[in-house]
């Protein structure tokens, strides 16, 4: 693949889901118009607070959810209505997901190698003797010394840093070429989460792969990704090289993050203004953060601000920083 | 000044029976919560953390045994409970987050009804709408919309789910809550929100929390007092200090907070500490934590260390504050 | 299979000196099997149940009398060294009856818990899997059979039948019984739907039933194994019932048909206990093993219910004496 066409492209993606409500059901939009591109090899760091539809986003790229509108290229194919389950297949043959939670997702009745041992089988052709070899050896890729007696043990055996390893090597035996992670080190013992930040780093060295890393935690996110989306109530808030916009944050909502991460001195009381969850419901105008914004403007509520380039490579959606006035062409929230 | 104590636990001691002997997870843990106030505890997998908070709330698992010590709630000796008055003890003065909250929800069910299963095992005679407003209050406490009620487990997001746990642990207003790693899926923002609007919330009936973690940093973001254990002990117990990096004393503490990855630009590596905590049928002589330690004397292999109390922190190490102060500034 | 030797190719430099010895463990329910089987209260079950089992294969062997000779022997003889357990009012051997009666109630009792199993797994599950119509669709045919009344239904269906068989009463009892249990595997298939685990295996490129068979299933075995044995119990004691109440041929030997006979001959006024006391008390104690087995699995399979390793006595004396309390 030739470094112009990227691995993964996405455009205007907008995921729906309805919810049951007291007043009969509603649409939710946890990503809404969402553009992003990641060439092979290349780590996006995804960034939010909770509910932000970073695992919504991180879940369409191996489609386990359907985009309701939008684009979504992933290895120069049209992705984004795919449902034949070839094509699925084809599609998670090149991207596989790692979950947050080591404890749920490996199977409490089935071995380590009894996991990977169809994967393996399935997408790499081999058996006998030498299947159980690769599996092994992909037990050690992932630091399980030795692979053979670690495919013998079952996940409750195993704790949950060994377990999410275990996770990482069932992703790799399919072969991919791009990787989800989905917040894998957030459930992680602080000491254990470095040496998983680290293997992750030394396989996309070693087998050329691109993530999409997501994450709450800034620092990790600026350690491991070459660069970074800001995502706030499903909207892009900032992108652009993980060393620029963490040390040059531009909008609010980044450096009120980036204020209660440790090592900036993180305030005990009194700057976070109003944290209500941003509405996610169909219909919303304008920048879904205004409501905790310290440098709210009228125009704020009622406009959504476009992503305008501040310098290069660098991206921000803040009427406050790129200047209302001169975007007055009203983007449009809501799908049509 | 007299705070009234909440929580008082006296040289605890939790083993469990395994096939190869008993394997002791708490060794003579002490420390006192008041009102009003969070403590933290922090410390690496495995360390005791959770076998301290079950022991608390008397829900040690089969085969888990309290050695030695006593804990009381509320001024009430929790192990000398009859079991009705017990279970009414639970949630109602004292209630816990469990360590695997994002599992913890029952996937067929919705919010709403973990919410009236809750409330009716307490307050039998609790209308519909009683709860359904109740239990919306709550979520608007955890930064959730209430017409989220309606929802399923899985239609949540993993923090969602966390949050949803913790609101239903403080459904019916209990004085002391454990939180055993309740927030791993929140970044610090919305955890020290969270904590907030809880606390603000019970301002004038006095509420505490037992807030378990393994990230140090987060811990002393959001505690007032910051305990650390390491293979069973609590060997340091500290104000938390509002710039992390000075306030602490143990070398294990200060190991702790480098495994963490840096903000500031060029500090790229990020070091764990080096080796890996003792078995619980392998502990070293002296102090435990002594052949991982980079300052260690010849004295630390031999004997164990004393409980040194200052003003506002306590620690086990035999290292002299000098030394920890110059040795720590020197590395 | 695995101690097959290691092959001679392998690059001996690569790879580090393997551990010759690594034990494969067995999967975990033949584990959990295991446990069941030291498990005092489903051990008695399973000693009382392999002992029907043993006198129903070997039923012609056991058998003292020919049991096509029927009428021929003295009526209402009390047991002897001649007719062990005595002859009924129609002049057959009780003893042969029991034995044969043993080998067709089981057999009809495993029959009814196949079907039945297998309905109730492949229904239940798959439609609390797929979720969606086959659901939808599954669902509603449970919920209609789970509200027809059981005993008349199977009454009216077999008395339709003329001079009904044996295969006949299993087909009856096995397609009626499936509802309940297809209920709570649904229940239980439906809260893997959502698992991090089943998606991660959907992203290996396997197919839903795959993943139905491979991790959704293995995760059941416990309440398919219970069901399987209730199922027993209901079979037997269906076909009790059934026959008890004259439905069907009463010309095959079976519990059920001899305490029919038994109750038609007016055993209970003439004192004839030893003709309804043996099919009477093999029924009872059938379906005590089956229970007690299904106790004994509930046990294991319930962390909960298990038993913990207990503090060496020396140590608990010491706490004791130190007024140091033990939790739970
Ligand atoms: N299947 C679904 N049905 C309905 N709503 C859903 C579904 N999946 C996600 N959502 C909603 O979408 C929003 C975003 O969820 P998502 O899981 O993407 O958040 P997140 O950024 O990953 O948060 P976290 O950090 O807590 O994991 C949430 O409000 C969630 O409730
Ligand atoms: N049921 C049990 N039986 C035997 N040993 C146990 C049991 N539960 C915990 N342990 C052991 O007790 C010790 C303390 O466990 P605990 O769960 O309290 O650790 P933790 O600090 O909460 O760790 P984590 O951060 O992983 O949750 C560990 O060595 C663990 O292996
Ligand atoms: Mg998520
Ligand atoms: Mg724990």
């Amino acid at each position: 693949m030739s470094t112009e066409q990227p691995f993964v492209r996405a455009r205007d993606l907008v995921i729906r889901f309805r919810v049951k409500t007291d007043h009969g059901s509603r649409w939710i939009t946890p990503v809404d118009g969402v553009s992003f591109d990641v060439s092979a090899g290349e780590v996006l760091a995804l960034v939010g607070e909770s509910g932000s539809g970073k695992s919504t986003l991180g879940r369409t790229l191996v489609r386990l959810n359907e985009p309701t509108s939008g684009s979504l290229q992933i290895g120069g194919r049209d992705v984004t209505h795919t449902r034949r389950s070839r094509d699925l297949k084809e599609l998670r043959r090149q991207v596989q997901m790692v979950f947050q939670d080591p404890f749920g997702s490996l199977n409490p009745v089935r071995s380590i190698g009894q996991h990977l041992r169809p994967l393996v089988r399935k997408h790499q052709g081999f058996t006998g003797q030498a299947l159980e070899d690769k599996v092994a050896e992909l037990l050690e890729i992932v630091g399980l010394q030795p692979g053979v007696e670690a495919a013998v043990k079952y996940p409750h055996e195993m704790s949950g840093g060994q377990r999410q390893r275990v996770a990482i090597a069932r992703a790799l035996a399919v072969n991919p070429t791009f990787i989800v992670a989905d917040e894998p080190i957030s459930m992680l013992d602080v000491s254990i989460r470095a040496d998983i930040l680290k293997l992750l780093n030394r396989l996309k060295d070693a087998f050329h792969l691109g993530y999409l890393y997501i994450t709450h935690d800034l620092a990790s996110a600026r350690y491991f990704g070459d660069r970074l989306m800001v995502l706030y109530g499903g909207q892009v808030m900032e992108t652009g090289d993980a060393d620029a916009v963490v040390g040059a944050p531009k909008h609010p909502y980044t450096q009120l993050l980036l204020s209660a991460t440790a090592g900036h001195g993180f305030t005990r009381k009194g700057d976070v203004l109003n944290i209500d969850a941003p509405n996610l419901f169909e219909g919303r105008k304008g920048c879904p953060f205004a409501h905790r914004c310290p440098l709210v403007m009228d125009v704020c509520r009622d406009v959504r601000p476009p992503l305008t380039a501040v310098d290069k490579g660098h991206q921000v959606a803040c009427h406050a920083v790129t200047g209302a006035s001169v975007h007055t062409p009203v983007v449009e929230t809501s799908p049509s | 000044m007299a705070r009234r104590p909440v929580v008082e636990v006296e040289h605890l001691s939790v083993g469990y029976m395994t096939p190869r002997g008993l394997a002791t997870a708490v060794d003579d843990v002490s420390f006192t919560i008041y009102e009003n106030e969070i403590v933290g505890v922090v410390g690496e997998s495995g360390c005791g953390k959770s076998t301290l908070a079950n022991a608390v709330m008397r829900l040690l698992g089969p085969g888990a045994y309290v050695t030695g010590g006593r804990i009381r709630v509320d001024g009430q000796d929790v192990y000398r409970m009859q079991p009705e008055a017990l279970r009414q003890f639970r949630w109602t003065t004292m209630s816990m987050v469990f360590q695997s909250a994002m599992n913890v929800l029952n996937p067929v069910k919705t919010v709403a009804s973990h919410f009236e299963d809750t409330f009716l095992a307490h307050v039998p005679n609790m209308s519909k709408r009683e709860i359904a407003d109740r239990a919306a209050e709550l979520l608007r406490l955890v930064r959730i919309d209430p017409s989220r009620l309606r929802s399923y487990p899985h239609e949540l997001s993993g923090g969602m789910r966390q949050r949803v746990v913790i609101a239903i642990a403080i459904a019916l207003s209990p004085r002391f809550v454990i939180m055993d790693e309740p927030t791993t899926a929140l970044d610090v923002v919305v955890q020290r929100s969270i904590l907030e609007s809880i606390m603000e919330l019970q301002g004038q009936i006095g509420f505490s929390v037992l807030f378990i973690s393994h990230d140090i940093n987060l811990v002393t973001a959001i505690s007032n007092r910051v305990g650390v254990m390491y293979a069973g002990r609590l060997v340091e117990l500290s104000e938390a200090a509002f710039d992390a990096s000075g306030g602490f004393h143990h070398p294990y503490t200060q190991g702790l907070l480098r495994a963490i990855p840096k903000l500031a630009v060029g500090e790229d590596e990020i070091e764990g500490i080096p080796g890996s905590p003792p078995s619980p049928f392998d502990m070293p002589s002296g102090c435990s934590f002594h052949p991982r330690c980079p300052y260690r004397k010849p004295e630390c292999s031999m004997r164990k260390p004393p409980l040194v109390v200052a003003e506002n922190y306590q620690v086990e190490c035999h290292l002299t504050p000098a030394e920890r102060r110059g040795e720590l500034h020197v590395h | 299979m695995s101690d097959q030797p290691q092959a001679p190719v392998q690059p001996a430099a690569s790879q580090p000196a393997l551990p010759q010895k690594i034990r494969r463990p067995r999967p975990q329910w033949l584990q959990t099997l295991a446990r069941v089987f030291r498990e005092p209260k489903a051990l008695i079950g399973f000693i009382i149940l392999a002992l029907f089992i043993l006198i129903a294969i070997f039923a012609p062997l056991l058998a003292t009398h020919d049991p096509m000779q029927e009428g021929a022997l003295p009526p209402l003889q009390p047991p002897s060294k001649q007719f062990l357990f005595g002859t009924t009012g129609y002049g057959d051997d009780v003893f042969t009856q029991w034995v044969y009666a043993t080998r067709t109630s089981l057999s009809i009792g495993f029959q009814v818990a196949v079907i039945a199993t297998a309905l109730s797994v492949i229904l239940g599950v798959y439609s609390g899997f797929k979720g969606g119509k086959v659901d939808a669709v599954v669902n509603w045919v449970t919920q209609v059979m789970l509200v027809l009344p059981g005993y008349p239904l199977i009454i009216m269906i077999s008395s339709y039948i003329p001079n009904a068989g044996s295969e006949a009463i299993v087909w009856v009892l096995g397609l009626t019984s499936w509802p309940g249990a297809a209920r709570m595997k649904r229940a239980q298939a439906m809260t893997y739907r959502t698992r991090d685990f089943v998606l991660a295996a959907k992203l290996g490129g396997f197919s839903d039933f795959r993943n139905m068979l491979a991790e959704v299933f293995p995760n059941m075995m416990s309440l398919v194994f219970n069901t399987f044995i209730s199922m027993i119990s209901w079979g037997i004691f269906g076909e009790a019932f059934l026959r008890f109440l004259g439905i069907g041929s009463t010309h095959t030997p079976s519990w059920g048909n001899m305490l029919n006979q038994a109750q038609n001959g007016n055993a209970l006024m003439q004192g004839a206990w030893w003709w309804f006391i043996p099919p009477g008390l093999s029924i009872t104690l059938v379906i005590l093993s089956l229970t007690l087995i299904n106790y004994g699995i509930d046990e294991v399979s319930n962390p909960r219910l298990q038993k913990p390793l207990k503090l060496p006595k020396a140590l608990r004396r010491k706490l004791q004496a130190a007024a140091g309390e033990e939790g739970m």
